[in-house]
């Protein structure tokens, strides 16, 4: 600024127009500063419109929670017991906590508050753990929040729903049509399998000494040769012509297995789906948090009937379906968004059903509306009896 | 109108042996014993008002930041340094001081303020030994198990029991209590005037006295007409209401008997090798009147209000001869906490003799004790009613229709049996 001063004062002998060149001048930089700010601004918050989060999660690193006869890491110990959250899932949730914080640090509250967040978890301890560990990186105590100088964490209630009574995230809490249906599916499903694909199965069974018959025990085979995979114990020779593919595909498969008729969609993915539709129009929070499982995730996926690019199956820990409700010119626009897993730094964005480019609340719901129960525990029992 | 004479004993007992009911001696009667298994009952730290009275100068939101009946950073912190005194406590039954399921189990009820409770005690208990580090944070995730309060039947009791209700509606209208109320009526006439807030009786009174308590910890001035009252003759009023809702035997049994039954049934397990999986402790994060129902219910309430952090310990030991005794502690102070004995026993209570002298609070069956004498009420809450009337209706349908066949079978049959042909002959 001293120097175009300088070069004004060269440049121009009246005083008038040097003041006004000045003030010229100090506006064009103000200016700069402004839309600089503004789009520097931009990419910080990148969201002026949102105005609440529906978040779904899958849990992080986890320990197998079983094993199979043939099993040469049966005897392996792992620290943190069957079916456990890992130290390195607990270092990733919490990073992925990070995140989140970093992404929407503008949005939420530095503070945490229970009127800002609620959370909910499948009861299974390695799904609270990975929400207990993603909101310490989310909501590290800052300020007068910080009670304990030695330890930047505080505690945040997290929400686990008792198994029987469970319809949103294991949807575990029986349900009499869903069986029937189920059944009736998977036996479509089994027919529709292939000669070599029963090869497959048979090839399992004779190598893992065991009866695999079905997609299901597929899944839990590479379950359980994925984890010790990762884990750095050598697998055997004969996974090499299986593992991963076509396992992996067999595991995505049973996975959407759960999803595969409009009606299994209606009765599994229908109540997690309706309770993120009834936050949308009554809650004030800013964000719901629900951890679950790869098949939580599936499900909700294929019932709300997102775009699939991009999306890496089946899905990996950590790996996150993020709606975002936005205020846009009077009107709550929704956008999708997925995490493959905790440790990308960006999600991908997800193209909603029969609604884009801008998709309102409203049209969603009409799109869905078959999917949505009225009364979930009426529909599963009523026309059984 | 009926069994009101435990209730004056119960009191007369509260108020004539009051402190003779606590030993003092701080002593375990045998030194030889190894603790095996406790169970820890705690309410939360401190934390805000759950709701300001009507004339409350201090009833600004902007005054509570965290919201009202949460845990404030000194309730963390409380929780924190118990959780660390209760690690060193039980050190023997924390191997390396490592946390696993297999060890603890740690039940809430389900409110924000005992659930963050729970996890700050649970930061100082396990705060992560070097293998456990998983970042540079001092800190582990241990998950906190809870239900649905309309669900919990063990620790916040908010299950529906309607014959816990009407038992306990029928308590408050019996002259014990309306001979108190007419006594303190007075106090509750000034409160009500003061306040703001419709004041009938020991309940309503502690919570005014728990928001003018919290109020003066926070070093918020209390309004000049507390003066008179608050806080000593508020206080007997507050501290007897922790007393009434397990006054009576039945009240005992149905408020205060399923987390006793659930720790009895624990100790008896671990006793017997069957507690699957083997845990040494269970841990309970509940509130005052949890702590007060489960303390009255094994009859060794002092009537008081439990303070913040205030916590029981049910502790069982196994002696060199092999016998299990029970004792209970209560730590309601930030020392040591204090033996207790239960009526009867020793501080060092063998544990079927604890079980068999409390056996009468003990419910064999919450549920249907519950229900009692409510089959046809369809108006009440019990969930299970109205499958209960289909399945009635349904197999008495059934059983008429299985009538209506064997009656029509007998009567096809009748013709060949001829039976009227037979009796003549044989009268003959």
């Amino acid at each position: 600024m001293f120097r175009s001063n300088s070069f004004i004062t060269r440049e121009m002998r009246s005083k008038r127009r040097k003041t006004l060149l000045t003030v010229i001048l100090l506006g064009f930089l103000i200016s700069i500063f402004l839309f600089g700010y503004l789009a520097f601004g931009e990419d910080q918050t990148g969201h002026p419109t949102l105005v609440q989060l529906h978040i779904l999660f899958r849990h992080g690193e986890r320990t197998p929670s079983s094993k199979y006869p043939t099993d040469r890491h049966s005897d392996f110990i792992w620290p943190d017991g069957p079916g456990a959250l890992t130290n390195k899932g607990k270092q990733s949730m919490y990073n992925f906590g990070k995140t989140l914080r970093q992404r929407y640090g503008r949005f939420l509250s530095e503070y945490y508050s229970p009127d800002e967040l609620s959370v909910v978890s499948s009861y299974a301890p390695r799904c609270q753990m990975s929400a207990m560990t993603l909101l310490a990186g989310l909501y590290p105590p800052m300020g007068k929040q910080v009670w304990n100088k030695d330890l930047l964490w505080q505690p945040i209630p997290v929400n686990p729903i008792p198994r029987h009574i469970d319809n949103l995230i294991t949807a575990k809490a029986s349900c009499m049509a869903f069986d029937v249906e189920k059944k009736k599916s998977d036996k479509e499903l089994l027919n529709n399998l292939t000669e070599s694909d029963n090869k497959i199965f048979s090839y399992l069974s004779q190598k893992t000494n065991s009866f695999i018959e079905n997609i299901e025990q597929v899944e839990q085979l590479y379950s359980i040769l994925k984890i010790e995979d990762e884990n750095g114990l050598v697998i055997p020779e004969w996974t090499k012509s299986v593992f991963p593919e076509p396992m992996k595909t067999f595991t995505q498969m049973n996975l959407e297995s759960y999803s595969r008729t409009p009606k299994l969609k209606r009765l599994q993915g229908g109540p997690l789906l309706k309770e993120w539709l009834k936050n949308i129009e009554a809650s004030r929070k800013k964000i719901h948090l629900y951890s679950g499982h790869d098949l939580t995730l599936v499900t909700l996926l294929r019932t709300i009937g997102v775009s699939t690019a991009g999306i890496t199956t089946p899905p990996d820990y950590g790996a996150s379906f993020i709606l975002e409700v936005h205020h846009i010119s009077d009107k709550r626009i929704l956008k999708a968004f997925y995490f493959n897993s905790n440790k990308d730094s960006e999600p991908i964005t997800l193209l909603l059903p029969n609604c884009e480019p801008m998709c309102t609340v409203e049209s969603l719901k009409e799109t869905l509306k078959s999917f949505i129960p009225d009364d979930w525990d009426h529909e599963c029992f009523a026309q059984t009896v | 109108m009926k069994g009101f004479i435990v209730p004056v004993l119960n009191i007369l007992l509260i108020f004539v042996l009051d402190s003779n009911y606590v030993f003092s001696e701080n002593q375990l009667p045998d030194n030889e014993s190894e603790l095996v298994f406790s169970s820890i009952l705690f309410r939360h730290g401190d934390r805000t008002p759950e709701k300001p009275y009507a004339k409350d100068p201090y009833g600004n939101t902007s005054l509570w930041p965290v919201g009202w009946g949460m845990l404030t950073n000194k309730g963390k912190a409380q929780h924190y340094k118990l959780g660390q005194w209760l690690r060193k406590r039980y050190d023997n039954l924390i191997p390396d001081h490592k946390y696993s399921h297999e060890l603890i189990y740690i039940q809430s009820t389900d409110v924000d303020r005992t659930l963050m409770s729970a996890l700050s005690n649970l930061a100082g208990m396990f705060y992560p030994t070097q293998k456990e580090m998983w970042s540079d944070l001092k800190w582990q995730p241990i998950p906190v198990h809870t239900v649905p309060q309309h669900l919990d039947k063990v620790l916040s009791m908010n299950c529906p029991c309607p014959k816990y209700e009407e038992e306990y509606e029928a308590f408050k209208r019996s002259a014990i209590i309306s001979t108190y109320n007419e006594k303190h009526k007075e106090l509750y006439r000034y409160l009500t005037e003061h306040s703001g807030d419709p004041i009938h009786g020991p309940v309503h009174t502690e919570y005014l006295y728990s928001n003018l308590f919290i109020e003066t910890i926070n070093n918020f001035t209390l309004p000049n007409w507390t003066e008179s009252v608050f806080p000593n003759k508020m206080y007997s009023v507050a501290a007897f209401s922790f007393a009434m809702p397990t006054m009576t035997r039945t009240l005992k049994r149905l408020k205060g008997g399923p987390l006793l039954k659930e720790i009895i049934t624990h100790m008896k397990q671990k006793r017997a090798g069957t507690l699957s999986p083997n845990r040494n402790l269970w841990v309970y994060s509940a509130h005052d009147t949890t702590v007060a129902n489960f303390l009255n219910t094994i009859g060794v309430f002092e009537v008081h209000a439990p303070p913040f952090a205030a916590t029981v310990l049910v502790e069982l030991r196994k002696s060199k001869t092999n016998d299990y005794f029970v004792s209970v502690f209560y730590k309601n102070t930030t020392g040591e906490p204090t033996l207790l004995t239960i009526p009867g026993c020793n501080a060092a209570c063998p544990l079927d003799k604890f079980a068999s002298l409390l056996s009468d609070v003990i419910p064999v069956d919450w549920d249907s004790e519950c229900h009692a004498h409510q089959l046809f009420d369809l108006t009440s809450d019990q969930p299970y009613n109205s499958l209960a009337i289909f399945a009635m209706v349904t197999s008495t349908l059934l059983v008429f229709l299985l009538l209506a066949m064997t009656s029509l079978y007998w009567h096809k049959q009748k013709p060949t049996v001829h039976l009227y042909k037979k009796l003549n002959m044989e009268t003959l």
